[in-house]
């Protein structure tokens, strides 16, 4: 298939698709490329914390004011993604005095509201907080579902096959007369190469970006931090609750939905696409979060995770145009002598509305264009599968109920039959991944113990099953649960574990199928 | 405190058999059991050896003979603990629960048989419920597959589908069409557990229905298959109405949890057990026992306040792996918690699992449990009897691959039948 366009994004996270929304609310046409699913590296692979700024202020007071910049914007363009909890630091006894006075300072003056509560005030809004603690500061932090904030950006920019491309890898970037004359990709589920032509390319492949360079010849370093995360059987805190002291390893609790997540770590590490998280690692996050909130011990642990921060290295020999210490925009026109390339490489996904707008800015610069951004001004459309806090959802529930298709599916979650056959009319369904970040299905106790076979069974009543063997689609779902679930398998969790190794293996015999 | 000659811990298969061994050896038998047992977790179906070694892919066509050569090649499996006789003794007295007018189990003489999964798989199992009679996949009459909109864990279009791709890859000599019947138009219910619909087929105004609607959904169809769902208590006669009335054979496949052939299986059971004079406590976990110099002297049973002992001469110890309860997984080591008997397992926590959850070979987890001798007598890492007067027996004893082999309703019942015989006490 040959293809032309004005700008081709290759990344699908939440820059490029950032970055999709932005030049179609400029009026640019484009396509994006994506090999995996949506949201596949470190946009589905984070803590879902949107930063008050609160945590860099003391040693990184420009990324602070980033932080809060943006995290006053997106709580007004994307509610729905968001639930604002607020955030509280705690004080342990050992912890520094001195940290605690400069970070109110670094607060203050930066601009990030702050309000000092006495232990017997934090305890009276935490109960599960330990009673050790001697102080806490309330910041306007919140918790930020990454994948509806993805799945919103894609919403308003394009339509999933015309403009949004998964499942298809950039396989060479032809360079000629200083210009990247042709992206070649292939669709890696029918294998049907592609063409695509375009007067730009933006690389926002996050942790891939020195891969897609090195297509063109380009060279830049990018250093891989791993951190690992561990998710609660059910929510701990009403707010983010972080330890007030130097960003170190299982000083933060994020409240997500119906769970909370425990982090992180931070590990160098060479490679992108195998990530495990180590039992060792595991106990490590859990040990030093159950300082802040003691029930975290004995709680019931559901999945572990690990994502990849992509740090950009600087002093690589470009010629670069450094924005900010948190993300880089490079103009390959300016040294390499690729005129029509751009990279947009680190940064976070609170800034990532910020990085698209410096990434369109220069293309419509260098189109000779003077379209604003508009971004930070027009509302996110809201995913309907995906509306935050409970309560809404219970009322929609209770609703459908009365009208309809209240089958629930998903027993832990709650998702019903509606839900999930319309998040399925939505999505390209050839990947099962998309459905469960769209609907919660399988994330919540059992990860997926019913729900897996139900959904493979509703695909199939809905005729949208195109797989010859449809068991093989669903064993690929299964594994992919399982590897976040195998860090945390003991106790309950690993009772339930064998249960569904008893449904998929004993009763489905699907141990037994190729 | 109460005594018994023999008091059977856990309610699931393993622990009923060995109740009902005992009883009819005339001991006088205390069966504790936490909850109803998991037979309602499995397919109702009997599995003896499906799969032989546990990564192979294709069936044992006769398991009898396989189990020769399993019994040879690993001294450690609960088959070989057993012995051949007994393996068989246990399944002749098992099927002598039923009486062959009702409900009862079948099998392919010496053979396996090939029954139909709910994702429109086959799979090997030995002794199958009558109910399940029509099924066989070398039958050439096609299917009309039924499934309800409503029930959650079967979906008819899904098995449908993959019977008639395996139809092409595999040869199998008949076709496969589905239909599904909203639940709100055959009744007062939108939705509705397998346990629930099964108490619906038993009513004669339900099925009038569902005949109906099935008449008019046919095409020609020779075979009409059901969910496992065609009554609790009278399966049979469940079926011969919905025979006569659609005019062609009916069958049921298996579903999601609850299975409704596993609980009418603990049914019979618990049936059987009350009428031979066992004592049943439900609902109750055991929580300790006494052991004084290798031999138990007591078992408590607590329900808060009121905690209760109870001796025997013979204890059974079928509580299960970890699903059950059986076993137990701490952070780091897994543990037996009433007896605290050696557990056979790797030193570290790293080791519990393969890298994929469908790895060919078994995770090293599915092989943990009790060490027993040829007695059933639990043993340490050094083959020394720990407790004289305890068995054990079921998916609690190491050294199985029941999930990969698909044996372990065979090493249920022949444990249980082996640890409660007599000869052993």
């Amino acid at each position: 298939m040959d293809l032309k366009t004005q700008v081709v994004i290759i990344g699908g996270g939440i820059t490029g698709l950032g970055i999709a929304r932005d030049l179609a609310q400029r009026g640019i046409e484009f396509i994006l490329l994506e090999k995996g699913n949506l949201a596949n590296g470190a946009s589905g692979r984070n803590h879902g914390y949107l930063h008050s700024g609160a945590r860099y202020a003391v040693n990184d007071p420009h990324a602070a004011r980033e932080c809060i910049r943006e995290n006053r914007i997106l709580k007004e363009i994307a509610p729905s993604c968001i639930e604002d909890t607020g955030g509280i630091f705690v004080s342990l006894p050992e912890d520094s005095r001195t940290y605690r006075d400069q970070f109110l300072r670094s607060c203050e003056e930066i601009g990030i509201p702050t309000r000092c509560l006495t232990p017997s005030e934090a305890l009276e809004l935490e109960p599960n907080l330990s009673h050790d603690i001697t102080g806490a500061i309330h910041v306007p932090d919140a918790a930020i579902d990454p994948f509806l904030l993805v799945f919103g950006n894609a919403g308003e920019a394009g339509d999933y096959g015309k403009e949004i491309l998964t499942k298809t890898a950039v396989t060479r970037l032809i360079r000629a007369r200083g210009r990247i004359t042709r992206v070649e990709a292939r669709n890696l589920v029918t294998g049907e190469p592609l063409i695509v032509r375009a007067d730009f390319v933006v690389n926002a492949a996050g942790a891939w970006a020195d891969q897609i360079a090195r297509l063109a010849d380009l060279s830049f370093e990018l250093e891989l931090s791993k951190g690992s995360m561990v998710i609660t059987n059910q929510r701990v805190s009403h707010r983010v609750i972080h330890r007030c002291r130097l960003p170190s390893d299982g000083d933060i609790v994020v409240p997500n939905h119906t769970v909370s997540i425990l982090g992180t770590t931070s590990l160098k590490v060479g490679d992108t696409d195998n990530l495990t998280v180590e039992p060792g690692e595991v106990s490590l996050l859990i040990e030093e979060a159950s300082r802040m909130l003691p029930c975290l011990t004995g709680t019931r642990y559901i999945r572990a995770y690990a994502g990849v921060r992509p740090l950009f290295k600087a002093g690589s020999g470009q010629d670069s145009r450094e924005l900010s210490r948190g993300f880089v925009l490079l103009d390959h026109g300016v040294g390499d002598g690729v005129k029509n390339f751009i990279t947009i490489a680190g940064g976070k996904l609170i800034t990532y509305r910020l990085m698209a707008e410096r990434t369109v800015d220069l293309v419509c610069h260098k189109m000779g264009l003077t379209i604003p951004c508009k971004t930070h001004l027009t509302p996110l459309p809201e995913t309907k599968a995906g509306v935050h806090g409970r309560g809404e959802y219970l009322k929609r529930l209770g609703q459908e109920a009365d009208e309809g298709d209240a089958e629930i599916v998903c027993d832990c979650e709650l998702v019903t039959r509606g839900e999930l056959e319309e998040a399925l009319r939505v999505l390209p369904t050839k990947g099962l991944g998309e459905i469960l970040h769209l609907t919660r299905l399988a994330k919540g106790t059992c990860q997926g113990a019913f729900c897996s076979y139900r959904l493979l069974g509703i695909l199939h009543a809905m005729d949208k099953v195109e797989a010859i063997n449809s068991n093989a689609q669903l064993k690929g779902f299964l594994e992919e649960r399982w590897k976040g679930i195998r860090p945390v398998l003991w106790g309950d969790q690993l009772r339930e574990h064998e249960f569904i190794g008893e449904m998929y293996m004993g009763i489905l015999n699907l141990d037994k199928v190729k | 405190m109460k005594h018994y000659d023999v008091i059977v811990i856990g309610m699931g298969l393993a622990g009923l058999m060995a109740a009902k061994t005992a009883a009819e050896r005339g001991k006088r038998v205390l069966l504790i059991g936490k909850g109803i047992g998991t037979a309602h977790t499995y397919t109702g179906c009997i599995d003896l050896l499906g799969y032989y070694p546990a990564q192979s892919s294709s069936p044992v066509e006769n398991p009898f003979e396989s189990l020769r050569r399993l019994i040879e090649e690993r001294p450690d499996h609960p088959y070989a603990r057993v012995g051949a006789p007994d393996i068989r003794n246990a399944l002749t007295s098992f099927l002598g629960l039923f009486g062959e007018k009702g409900y009862h189990y079948l099998s392919q003489g010496e053979k396996n048989a090939i029954t139909l999964t709910p994702s429109g798989c086959t799979r090997a199992t030995y002794l199958f419920p009558s109910t399940m009679e029509w099924g066989g996949i070398e039958d050439s009459r096609d299917i009309l597959i039924v499934g309800f909109h409503g029930l959650k864990d079967f979906y008819s279009a899904y098995i449908a589908h993959n019977l008639n791709s395996l139809r092409k890859e595999r040869r199998l000599p008949f076709g496969a069409r589905s239909i599904s019947l909203p639940l709100s138009e055959l009744s007062r219910r939108k939705t509705a557990p397998s346990s629930v619909l099964a108490r619906l087929f038993e009513e004669e105004g339900f099925r009038n229905k569902i005949a109906e609607a099935v008449r008019t959904g046919r095409t020609g169809e020779e075979r009409v298959a059901f969910p496992a769902v065609l009554g609790v208590e009278r399966p049979r006669e469940v079926r011969k109405e919905l025979e006569a009335k659609l005019g062609t054979p009916v069958f049921e496949i298996p579903t999601l949890p609850p299975s409704v052939p596993g609980f009418r299986l603990f049914q019979t059971f618990k049936r059987d057990l009350k009428k031979k004079g066992v004592t049943i406590i439900m609902g109750f976990s055991v929580s300790e026992a006494l052991v004084r110099d290798g031999k138990c002297l007591q078992v408590t049973v607590s329900s808060p306040p009121v905690q209760r002992s109870y001796s025997a001469e013979v204890y059974i110890l079928a509580t299960g792996s970890f699903f059950g309860g059986g076993l137990e997984a701490k952070g780091d080591r897994v543990v037996e918690p009433i007896f605290n008997l050696p557990v056979h397992q790797p030193v570290s926590r790293k080791n519990w699992f393969g890298d994929q959850f469908f790895s060919d070979e078994p995770h090293p987890i599915e092989r943990f449990g009790i060490m027993v001798d040829e007695r059933l007598n639990p043993v340490d890492e050094k083959g020394r009897v720990v407790v004289g007067n305890l068995h054990g027996a079921g998916s609690i004893l190491s050294h199985s691959n029941a999930l990969r082999e698909k044996s372990g309703g065979g090493i249920a019942l022949s444990t249980g039948y082996k640890s409660a015989k007599g000869e052993l006490h």
